[in-house]
């Protein structure tokens, strides 16, 4: 028994050598990458609820404890513009601040807040009224700036139409979670 | 002549053998390393689906309750954001009022609008008073500029005059009182 190289030898070993690595790439390629790549998907899925699991203990009274919390926001920053609770509001202060409301009009919906997030968004409003006092304007404007529900007044303008009568407009922005 | 010599021993090369036995037994261990690969994910992927079945309702209780986090953390952010950015008209107009003598009588005509221009009408208003009105509202703060637009006479039988100024406003430096 003998090796003998020869050039014929070198030659098949260099074939068999390129039809192993081919075998091997088309195999792995065809065979085993799917079924990989699936099976990554599904346990970066695992990990991930498993952490979402860890993180937020899944319990019923959890879930309630932050809806109440939440529900506690919505007294200020509700979903939907929840308008009716807001002019029901303007009519009260109005009231108590001497100060009639003649219209109440819809300007603009649903901007945007880009600087927040595209969740949020407001409504503009102008508003005419009368009163015997412009002090009575800025009673208004002050107790409107100090309930929690933010009302953002970015326009005020009134003038003296008679004796002791001044009519006026404020716009004002209501912001709410789409 | 025929010569034959039967003790002479013909050498065999065996490197044919060696290299086919190699091919084999490589082809061999591609055929099992696929096999076991494919069975190793199959079963991997069963367990996964297995877990993610079991563990549905409490992945979908977890993720409510995330949300409702992530939905608390951001309006809380933004509330506060909407606070700090609320445009701070009650305090400017009360005090452009109150730095103007018998403000609420005289000012005719009021107009503020959140781009930071107040429009006034001043009547009966003598033009020393008129002056001081200016210097006076020139000192407020976030007052950047006093532009006078016109004066007119209101009657003939006294001095006093109808103003019509434009205040600049800087609304910032408020907002930023305010947040100190």
């Amino acid at each position: 028994m003998t090796i003998k190289w020869t050039r014929e030898s070198i030659l098949v070993i260099l074939t068999g050598i390129m039809v192993l690595v081919g075998v091997f790439y088309y195999g792995r390629h065809y065979i085993v990458q799917p079924i990989e790549e699936e099976a990554q998907t599904l346990t970066n899925t695992v990990q991930a609820q498993q952490s979402l699991i860890d993180t937020y203990s899944p319990e019923k009274s959890l879930l309630v404890d932050y809806e109440n919390t939440f529900s506690k926001i919505e007294t200020y920053l509700p979903k939907g513009v929840q308008v009716a609770d807001a002019l029901v509001k303007l009519e009260q202060l109005a009231e108590t601040s001497n100060v009639s409301i003649i219209n109440i009009s819809r300007l603009e919906e649903q901007q945007s807040l880009e600087e927040i997030s595209e969740e949020f968004v407001k409504d503009i409003y102008a508003v005419q009224m009368t009163s015997d006092s412009p002090t009575n304007f800025f009673h208004l404007i002050s107790h409107l700036m100090n309930e929690k529900r933010v009302w953002n007044i970015t326009l005020l303008s009134y003038e003296k139409s008679g004796k002791n009568l001044y009519t006026g407009t404020i716009n004002f922005e209501l912001y709410y979670i789409d | 002549m025929l010569n034959i010599n039967f003790f002479e021993k013909k050498e065999i090369n065996i490197l044919p053998y060696i290299i086919n036995t190699i091919f084999l037994v490589s082809l061999l261990g591609l055929g099992v390393y696929f096999l076991t690969a494919r069975m190793y994910y199959g079963h991997t992927i069963d367990d996964k689906n297995e877990w993610i079945n079991a563990n549905n309702e409490q992945v979908s209780l977890s993720r409510q309750i995330s949300q409702m986090d992530h939905l608390i953390d951001q309006s809380i952010d933004a509330q506060n954001t909407l606070t700090e950015n609320q445009y701070p008209m009650n305090i400017i107009t009360e005090d452009i009022i109150s730095v103007i003598p018998d403000g609420i009588n005289r000012v005719a005509s009021f107009q503020l609008i959140e781009s930071g221009q107040v429009s006034l009408i001043l009547e009966n208003t003598e033009s020393t008073m008129g002056q001081k009105i200016v210097e006076e509202l020139e000192y407020l703060p976030f007052v950047t500029k006093v532009q006078f637009l016109y004066a007119e006479k209101q009657n003939e039988e006294n001095n006093q005059l109808r103003y019509e100024l434009v205040i600049n406003l800087n609304e910032s430096i408020i907002i930023e009182e305010e947040l100190k």
